[in-house]
């Protein structure tokens, strides 16, 4: 009994060491690339911000006051702001709609054929493949901007948008007046650059929901509709609860993604474009060119505490909600 | 319970090879991130550099990294470049031609030519024979040239072993004619180059060569024509002009001629004129100078440009660099390649001339096995675009610096545009700590480099300068800080000259003055309007940027307004339709400063006055001829202002910090200033007075439009002094803001164009102008 309780014991303790380091050996791939090419380098970055723009002298907090007294930045950083806040739920909501949409599309081409019946309303796998793919050329139609090049795509709207462009030839042929609106160099630019987004965005962010949708049990939309559950009510209690997850997973994308609307705005409007649509990536780019290297690391860091410090606390109020 | 140890021992081994594979991938890619030895610096040669293949070469290395300053121990042997010396004779002489001639011996041909190049003139023929030159004091060419009145251009060796001379006659008529070799003549393809119908000038070729079935290949400019014995044109070879009356790219070789079309090196048949092998070589475009092609006897094909003597073998696709044209005069923009040829032992013989092929000079190139593979030192030179005086100062400092390779880094190359990528690539480079030796500033963001502290300070070299009065030191002040510091100092300097009647000259003292001028004609010509607004911000540059470099709201509506009504006067719009292009002797092209020269456009009598960009003793021909029309006019500079050019500082992280400062001292030096490379009047004393005492009476110049023409000559030397004696007077440097001025443009087309008001435009330039000062 006692060899046995040895041999267990000589066999448990390595096998929860395993079990232990396993998971960060899976991790450390991706663990090691973040702390080489990410956090490292991000703890050079707080280094330099208190120091001069070579490196040489240590400044203090005047690359820091210089910043956030630098009315380019905060207009950089008022109009990213502007643009996330905008964006960010339009993107989730019309991205989620079209999902359910589709969702529902596939399921009302059934028996059903109406939306209502549509969500968690499949019956049957095979039957829904047959009906998905007939719906997939909606997918694909808005899935289709994310594979083009932003290069391409802003051509395209450049041509819709010049002031001798498409969309003015439309507004005069219909108002039988003179349009001569130059979209992506006026006022009119940060509605451009937010339609640019959204259109880039939505498929890439309806395939998420439409991954999240497909996770949830037809059981439970069975189950709500035995209970008399309407389409608002198993949206409300059954969808949108199990879409937590996938809720925040498209939020992180799609500020992630956000950020790399500095792209289409750089190529619809060059460098200094108006003033509504000037980004921090602008300001970033021309503070290199002109090797204000002190500035970008302090606002870096001050970008970063503004984005950490709030989710640290979300996090920290959750953990101490749960406890 | 051995299948059971066996599949334990399998799973071993593969968890063994998991973590192996798993250690290599992560050494892997943190070892990609490690710097390779050949620097983190960019714009290498791609060429492989190879053995010789005929056993010549030590099979060293040539190439080398940029920026990787020592060459590895062992890579020894590279071609060493010596300078021949030439009968004193040959100073003061045109060169005509050079070649193997009977006996295989090398053979030079010279004219005594002087100023007009239509007069018939004495002809000399030189003879290398061991290892020295002699003249041919018995050749018959001469005699028979000057007894048939023809002025010799081009001279061939046959395979049939006779002569081969082409010329001009006074009425400019070329003939071409074969020596028979007892004194007599024989006159070639008579009919071919009489002028055609409609044409004033028939053909110039700048080249022929004899076949060996008696076929002659003659070079036109566009074109290369067959003829057979009878003068009958059998075919015609297309090829590429580079702009070069002289173009003498291509050369036969058995049943095979050789030539650039198309930006590619082509191989013709010469029995069907058809082109029969195309091969890519990218050293060839986009380079400045004159370029010569040879064949190696083996259907291989040698180019010699700028960049070096590289060779290919038929059907290949590696090109090997066999003389680097940065380590020898290959690389220097003063002087003109205009013959290569092969020696007897596996070297080469090059030559070169200055201006108008005069000033011969030639250079003997041979494999020395003790010569490093690449100097040991290295200097980089950095410049977003081309810069012929510092090409011209690197060529110089290599030759006085054996042991050091000056590595000319140039970012835009093969004539593409400076983009905000290339100056963030430098700007990494900075960052770390590294990056060129020596920059040229122009187009950088020098002001930021300097408070950054990235510039080394000049005020040493600046002040040996003014010392020994080298320097032009008017030229020198408006860069010196207050500290008295010297970040950067021009290498070339220009300015606008005004020529008109006093009344309008005035003018151009204020925006206010220019808006209000009332004349009987426009003050000054049409144009597009970024233009004008590029040349009166130029122009006005004090007024309108102050002091700091920035503009205010009021002045910005000001300098609208004034551009608004010089506009409106002479009829100046946005862009130019064709029709208008001819109409109004116009185009949409765009510089940097706006000006256009627009001299002649005074004397047609179109606008009260011209403004001429003085950048050479060549830009005032006109000028000066316009003035001398017009009596009642008189040339004045636009204030004290100038146009900097290549703006020379030093990296305050160099290693070679006293190589770089003496680099800066060679770019001033009268030894590359006193060159005229067309590129601003020089900045050291004592080459400007140089350039005044010159005369150059070759020189002249054209212009014509309709009815209208006029040719102006080199200017006397009078009007060289004022043009000096103004340029000692300029003390202040404008280099206008780029992204400011394309602000300005984008933001005034509208008001321009009577679509918007001056407020609304100026409010818009403000708007963007406020977060470009305020970052």
């Amino acid at each position: 009994m006692a060899g046995k309780e040895r041999r267990a014991g000589g066999r448990g303790r390595p096998g929860r060491v395993k079990r232990r380091l396993a998971p960060w050996l899976f991790l450390a791939p991706s663990l090691g690339g973040v702390t080489v090419f990410t956090a490292i380098p991000f703890l050079d970055v707080v280094r330099r911000s208190f120091q001069d723009a070579m490196g040489r002298r240590f400044v203090g907090l005047e690359n820091y006051r210089a910043v956030a007294g630098n009315p380019a930045f905060r207009l950089a950083a008022g109009n990213t702001a502007r643009f996330l806040l905008v964006c960010i739920p339009l993107l989730m909501v019309l991205s989620f709609g079209a999902a359910l949409l589709l969702a529902g599309g596939e399921d009302a081409s059934g028996e059903s054929g109406d939306l209502e019946d549509g969500i968690g309303g499949g019956r049957d796998g095979r039957n829904r493949r047959q009906r998905g793919n007939r719906y997939g050329i909606f997918r694909t139609t808005l899935a289709l901007p994310m594979t083009i090049p932003a290069a391409g795509m802003v051509l395209v709207w450049k041509i819709l948008l010049c002031p001798d462009g498409v969309l003015n030839q439309f507004l005069a042929e219909a108002t039988g007046q003179v349009w001569e609106v130059d979209w992506a160099f006026s006022r009119w630019a940060f509605p451009v650059l937010i339609a640019t987004y959204l259109w880039k965005n939505i498929g890439y962010d309806m395939i998420l929901w439409l991954a999240g949708l497909g996770g949830i049990s037809g059981e439970l939309y069975e189950a709500a509709k035995m209970d008399g559950a309407g389409f608002w009510a198993r949206l409300r209690y059954v969808t949108i609860p199990c879409l937590r997850g996938t809720c925040g997973l498209v939020g992180i994308l799609s500020v992630v993604n956000s950020f790399r609307v500095y792209r289409e705005a750089y190529l619809l409007a060059g460098s200094y474009p108006d003033s509504c649509i000037y980004l921090i990536p602008h300001l970033f780019a021309h503070w290199f060119l002109n090797l204000d290297v002190q500035k970008m690391t302090a606002a870096a860091v001050m970008l970063t505490a503004a984005a950490v410090i709030p989710a640290a606390g979300v996090w920290i109020g959750r953990r101490g909600g749960k406890e | 319970m051995t299948g059971k140890f066996e599949k334990r021992g399998f799973c071993q081994v593969k968890r063994g090879l998991a973590w192996i594979l798993m250690g290599g991938l992560m050494a892997g890619m943190l070892g990609g991130c490690q710097k390779s030895g050949a620097g983190g610096e960019t714009s290498g040669r791609t060429e492989q550099i190879g053995q010789l293949e005929d056993g010549q070469g030590s099979g060293a290395e040539v190439s080398q990294a940029p920026g990787e300053g020592k060459s590895k121990p062992g890579a020894m042997g590279r071609y060493g470049e010596i300078q021949v010396l030439l009968p004193e004779s040959v100073e003061g002489q045109s060169y005509v031609g050079f070649l193997r001639g009977e006996g295989g011996n090398m053979e030079l041909y010279t004219v005594e030519r002087e100023g007009d190049a239509v007069k018939v003139t004495d002809a000399f023929r030189y003879i290398y024979r061991e290892g020295a030159w002699q003249r041919d004091e018995s050749w018959e060419g001469n005699g028979i040239l000057k007894d048939r009145g023809i002025d010799l251009a081009n001279v061939a060796y046959g395979p049939d072993g006779k002569y081969y001379v082409g010329g001009t006659d006074e009425e400019y008529i070329y003939h071409l004619f074969r020596l028979d070799g007892d004194g007599s003549s024989t006159e070639l393809l008579e009919d071919v180059f009489l002028p055609k119908d409609g044409q004033s000038y028939g053909m110039h070729p700048p080249k022929f060569e004899i076949l060996e079935d008696g076929r002659i290949v003659v070079f036109d400019y566009y074109e290369v024509n067959v003829y057979d014995a009878s003068g009958k044109r059998m075919f015609t070879m297309a090829r590429d002009f580079s702009g070069n009356t002289g173009d003498r790219r291509g050369f036969c070789e058995g049943q095979e001629f050789v030539t650039v079309y198309e930006g590619e090196i082509v191989r013709y048949s010469l029995q069907t004129g058809k082109i029969v092998e195309t091969v890519n070589f990218d050293e060839i475009k986009d380079r400045w100078g004159s370029m010569e092609l040879f064949g190696d006897g083996n259907g291989g094909i040698y180019v010699v440009n700028e960049t070096g003597l590289s060779h290919g073998n038929r059907g290949g696709t590696l090109w090997e660099v066999l003389i680097d044209g940065s380590l020898t005069r290959l690389g220097m923009r003063s002087l003109n390649l205009q013959k290569f040829l092969e020696g007897d032992d596996q070297d080469f013989y090059g030559v070169f001339t200055g201006e108008w092929e005069k000033g011969i000079q030639m250079f003997h190139y041979k494999y020395d096995p003790d010569l490093a593979a690449v100097p040991p030192s290295a200097l980089t030179v950095y410049s977003l675009e081309d810069n012929s005086t510092v090409r011209q100062a690197a060529s110089l400092f290599q030759s006085s610096h054996p042991d050091v390779r000056v590595e000319v880094r140039t970012a835009v190359e093969n004539g593409g545009a400076v983009t905000e990528e290339m100056i963030a690539g430098l700007n990494t480079e900075l960052l770390s700590g590294k990056g060129a030796d020596v920059l040229i500033l122009d187009g950088l963001p020098a002001d930021s480099y300097i408070e950054k502290g990235i510039l080394m300070d000049l005020s040493d070299v600046a002040g040996e300068l003014e010392d020994t009065g080298d320097m032009l030191n008017n030229l020198l002040e408006g860069f010196r800080q207050e500290d008295g510091a010297v970040y950067q100092v021009p290498v070339r300097a220009s300015f606008p000259l005004l020529v008109g009647e006093q009344k309008a000259l005035q003018a151009y003292s204020s925006l206010d003055t220019m808006a209000g001028y009332q004349g009987e004609r426009p003050l000054m010509r049409i144009t597009n309007y970024e233009n004008l607004l590029r040349k009166i911000a130029h122009l006005r540059y004090e007024e309108l940027f102050g002091a700091e470099g920035a503009v205010d709201r009021e002045m910005l509506v000001k300098y609208l307004e004034t551009v608004k009504a010089l506009g409106d006067a002479n009829g100046s719009k946005m862009a130019f339709t064709e029709d208008e292009f001819e109409k109004y002797f116009v185009s949409n092209h765009v510089v940097s400063d706006g000006i256009t020269g627009s001299a002649t456009e005074y004397d047609r009598g179109v606008c009260d006055s011209g403004i001429e960009r003085m950048d050479g003793y060549w830009a005032l021909c006109l000028a000066a001829e316009v003035r001398n029309l017009h009596p009642e006019s008189k040339f004045m500079p636009a204030g004290k202002i100038y146009l900097p050019k290549g703006m020379a500082a030093v990296n305050k992280s160099t290693a070679n910090e006293d190589l770089a400062k003496e680099f800066i001292r060679c770019l001033l030096s009268y030894e590359v200033q006193k060159e005229d490379l067309v590129d601003g009047f020089p900045v050291n004393k004592k080459a400007l007075e140089l350039w005044v005492e010159t005369d150059r009476p070759e020189y002249s110049i054209g212009s014509g439009y309709g009815d209208y023409h006029i040719s102006g000559s080199w200017p006397d030397i009078e009007a060289r002094r004022e043009i000096a004696g103004m340029l000692e007077g300029l003390t202040v440097p404008v280099v206008v803001d780029e992204t400011m001025m394309r602000m300005i443009v984008e933001g005034s087309g509208d008001y321009l164009e009577d679509k918007a008001t001056v407020d609304q435009a100026a409010d818009g330039i403000m708007r963007k102008l406020s977060i470009y000062l305020a970052e």
